[in-house]
């Protein structure tokens, strides 16, 4: 098991360097000068903006500084923001983003699970079936679109929760729901297939057959492989979350992360684009390698090496 | 090319299998049948139109739907006819799903045939990196890629590529507008080929050991002939239907970078970006949002079932 973990962190490190220098290289070699957009500047003070930002260095020394600075998680400065570093503005994005994903997670978790179960335990009820056709709906309906469709019933004709806007705990209701409405859908699907192939193993049979309680057999045999797979998804899940999170604050006028990202990538931003590309890339790594290791301490299958 | 001609060989019954499991279902005859609607409408729609999509008319600017004036699905804040923004949006948003689509199922497929067929090391590598991949931050990859990239220059080694003259109108379209579609097919095909990969890699890993591979390799065939003749059209099945899945998800995407306003630029408007300007007006002409809305999403949702159907009738199970 330490083995595993070792060797699943020592994997990780060359990823993240090969993502940070991949994204370094992609934001250095696009077209056009960070100062040489829409308004000309004489060329004394491109040069001086280029000397203080380090740009009038080669590369190789450019490329040096950055992962200097990254490995002391120092993102540098903002090319558009003078007076914020790119470590707070991403800070200051956090604050707004980690509540709503989070949120959206656990709720698409709370409702997802039990739906699913429900669903592969009484696959005859009207009601589940209606419910699991909903779902398909669910996986395929854009967030982009819900979210509006949202506020236009629930805020412009019910009045029951503000259209937009952040700082109270009723502006993260429409937001929440958007988000997760997918991942409840999704999650949905999973367990309840997980369940449902669970349910059809020899083990299960063995176990009714020397009476054991059902209600230990669904909790002890079958929810246990349906969590796993459901577990193995959160790594593309967190991934999609975050693309979520992009659409989701730009409906709902929410000062996070994917805010400034939209805004930096219209701005043409460089460094704030690249601290932001950087961050999302670590936290999903490091993310990911945790889920990973959850999901080795939940199935004794994993240990010798690679999953399924 | 060698497969397309092996594929042809057996057209008829290929046909007759792939539709067979929409007879059994309605609600994959009925999706079917509505896709081939909207492709009939994006196509061919546009030319009974008595507007541009790019017509505006001030006074006629947010009217609702009517039938009197002519705007059956009434018009946006310029004044632009709606069903001819739908339709033109709708030749965008398919053009780009399915180039892209072509794209990364090229990509797909080679990759995992090739890491199927050899296995061992190959197979543990190229594996590895599709496990990799698939929890980057890609979609903010394409997002610095549109955001960026969108540059005339950019497509200078394409137009020298494909021997364009450099004034020409075809390289001058390339220049303007088509940058942007360029690089969201490019982008798009790049990240959406991770799912495929595995799948044709399981399928070339559960065929290459069937006596038919032996019977080949016996015969002389190369490694190439046997992979690309042999063991990928016996694939065939999955392939199609996860390919037919991989449309939604590219079309998807183009949404959501075409919302963010990060696609492809006005007065052009795939649907993502009808969605974002009728979210915009939604309170005073909730029209705007209504159509583009649930066009798309009633698209998106007969591609899925149509999808899921093929790859049930493969996998045999929901």
């Amino acid at each position: 098991m330490g083995g595993y973990i070792l060797k699943r962190i020592l994997l990780a490190i060359p990823l993240l360097w090969l993502i940070l220098t991949l994204t370094f290289f992609l934001v250095r070699w696009a077209p056009g000068k960070p100062f040489r957009r829409e308004r000309a500047i004489p060329a004394e003070i491109e040069a001086h903006l280029d000397r203080h930002y380090g740009l009038d260095q080669p590369w190789y020394v450019q490329y040096a500084n950055y992962m200097r600075g990254l490995a002391r998680l120092d993102f540098g400065p903002s090319y558009r923001y003078p007076d914020a570093t790119v470590g707070e503005i991403v800070r200051q994005g956090l604050r707004a983003s980690v509540p709503i994903g989070v949120a959206a997670y656990a709720l698409a978790l709370g409702l997802g699970l039990p739906l699913g179960v429900l669903a592969a335990l009484r696959p005859q009820s009207a009601g589940v079936r209606a419910l699991m056709g909903l779902a398909v709906f669910g996986v395929v309906t854009p967030n982009f679109v819900l979210g509006p469709l949202l506020v236009l019933l629930f805020s412009l004709t019910l009045y029951w929760f503000p259209p937009a806007g952040w700082g109270e705990g009723r502006h993260l209701v429409l937001p929440v729901v958007t988000l997760s409405a997918a991942y409840v859908a999704y999650i949905a699907r999973l367990t309840q297939s997980g369940v449902q192939r669970a349910l059809a193993q020899d083990y299960v049979r063995t176990a009714h057959a020397k009476g054991v309680h059902p209600r230990a057999i669904l909790l002890r045999h079958v929810l246990r492989p349906a969590l796993l797979s459901v577990l193995s998804f959160t790594g593309p899940s967190l991934a999609f979350l975050l693309a979520g999170t992009v659409v989701i604050e730009k409906i709902f006028a929410i000062p996070g992360l994917g805010h400034f990202f939209v805004q930096a990538a219209l701005n043409r931003d460089y460094t704030l684009i690249l601290g932001i590309v950087s961050f999302t890339a670590i936290a999903l790594i490091v993310l990911n390698l945790l889920v990973d290791i959850a999901i080795a301490l939940l199935d004794p299958r994993v240990t010798l090496g690679r999953g399924g | 090319m060698d497969r397309a001609r092996s594929e042809g060989m057996g057209e008829k019954s290929s046909v007759r299998r792939i539709w067979a499991p929409f007879r059994a279902r309605l609600s994959a005859r009925l999706a079917a049948g509505f896709l081939s609607l909207v492709g009939i409408a994006v196509l061919i729609g546009p030319m009974w139109l008595a507007y541009g999509y790019d017509q505006t008319d001030l006074e006629l600017g947010l009217s609702p739907p009517s039938l009197m004036n002519g705007h059956y699905l009434g018009t946006d804040i310029l004044g632009r006819d709606l069903l001819a923004r739908l339709l033109y949006g709708g030749r965008l948003s398919l053009l780009v799903a399915l180039i892209a689509t072509v794209i990364s199922t090229g990509i797909g497929v080679t990759y995992g045939a090739i890491s199927g067929y050899f296995g061992g090391r190959v197979d543990e590598v190229m594996m590895r990196a599709v496990d990799v991949l698939f929890s980057l931050p890609y979609f903010f990859l394409v997002l610095v890629l549109m955001a960026l990239f969108a540059e005339p220059e950019v497509v200078d080694p394409m137009i020298r590529l494909l021997r364009l003259r450099p004034d020409g109108a075809m390289a001058e379209w390339l220049r303007g507008p088509g940058v942007r579609l360029v690089l969201l097919f490019a982008a798009l095909g790049a990240v959406s080929w991770l799912t495929l990969a595995r799948i044709v890699r399981g399928q070339i890993l559960a065929l290459k050991n069937e006596p038919f591979v032996e019977a080949a390799r016996a015969a002389g065939a190369g490694t190439w002939t046997i992979l690309f003749r042999h063991l990928l059209p016996n694939a065939s099945g999955p392939i199609i239907a996860y390919t037919v899945l991989t449309v939604p998800s590219v079309m998807l995407q183009e949404a959501f970078i075409s919302f963010l306003g990060l696609g492809l630029q006005a007065p052009q408007a795939s649907w993502g970006a009808l969605v974002h300007e009728g979210m915009q007006a939604m309170s005073v002409a909730p029209w705007l949002l209504v159509f583009p809305a649930g066009i798309m999403v009633l698209t998106l949702v007969c591609f899925y079932i149509v999808g899921e159907t093929l790859r049930e009738a493969h996998e045999g199970h929901p």
